[in-house]
């Protein structure tokens, strides 16, 4: 993986091969930083069907379309990210207070239990927490 | 050197290589650099599509989730009653 800057707008891209160039973009305004690069930019250079023009629209089109993403991921994380916290708030919370009551649960296992109007109820909540901590181990 | 002198670089080209571009050399590689910059943006306008559509999912999935959660929690809130009233009594007595 070859690790580029384009000087311009001081983004850093990552591409995949690695072939030579030196600081061959300079006066184009872009900052390479890998000399063996030039083969691979020569390649796509001969390739390219297109002329500078054309190309040049291409990236105009495609960074008009990248800053109308960006403004709708922006709004859309605004949204997402209060849920999220909260959803992660719940989930801790439910951890933390699972936990107690499965301690609570292995208090009440070593204990004789008072009075039989309370047994019904422990047995449910000894079942539950016993039951999935069995679970949890198995 | 100030930023906008322009500055005389040299480019390591295989000769069969320098060869075959050397009447054109600069155009190429203006166009190599240009169409390498579409790809760089093509990559990045297709990963910001992907955590878009991801947010999109989660931000309609979410409303639910917490529901469920808070659904969760309450049950164990009355559980972690019930085991206080088990282990130690009513409170106040």
């Amino acid at each position: 993986m070859v690790k580029i800057k384009l000087k311009k707008n001081q983004k850093t891209v990552y591409v995949n091969q690695n072939c030579g160039i030196l600081e061959i973009a300079e006066k184009l305004k872009f900052s390479v930083n890998y000399a063996e690069f030039v083969q691979k930019v020569i390649h796509f250079g001969i390739q390219s069907p297109c002329s500078e023009e054309q190309l040049m629209q291409k990236i105009k089109e495609l960074e008009k379309r990248k800053k109308t993403l960006e403004s709708e991921l922006k709004k859309i994380a605004m949204q997402f990210t209060p849920l999220e916290s909260k959803y992660v708030g719940l989930r801790m919370q439910i951890s933390k207070i699972f936990n107690d009551n499965r301690i609570q649960v292995f208090h009440l296992c070593a204990r004789q239990l008072p009075g039989s109007s309370g047994k019904g109820n422990a047995t449910n909540l000894i079942q539950k927490y016993v039951e999935y901590s069995r679970s949890l181990w198995l | 050197m100030s930023k906008n002198k322009r500055k005389r670089v040299k480019i390591a080209v295989p000769t069969q290589l320098y060869e075959s571009i050397k009447d054109n050399a600069e155009n190429i590689i203006h166009r190599g650099l240009l169409t390498l910059k579409i790809q760089c943006l093509e990559e990045e306008i297709q990963s910001l599509e992907k955590r878009i559509e991801y947010l999109k999912r989660r931000v309609r999935e979410l409303p639910s989730d917490i529901k469920r959660e808070e659904g969760m929690l309450n049950e164990l809130i009355e559980d972690q009653k019930k085991l206080e009233t088990l282990l130690y009594g009513k409170r106040g007595n």
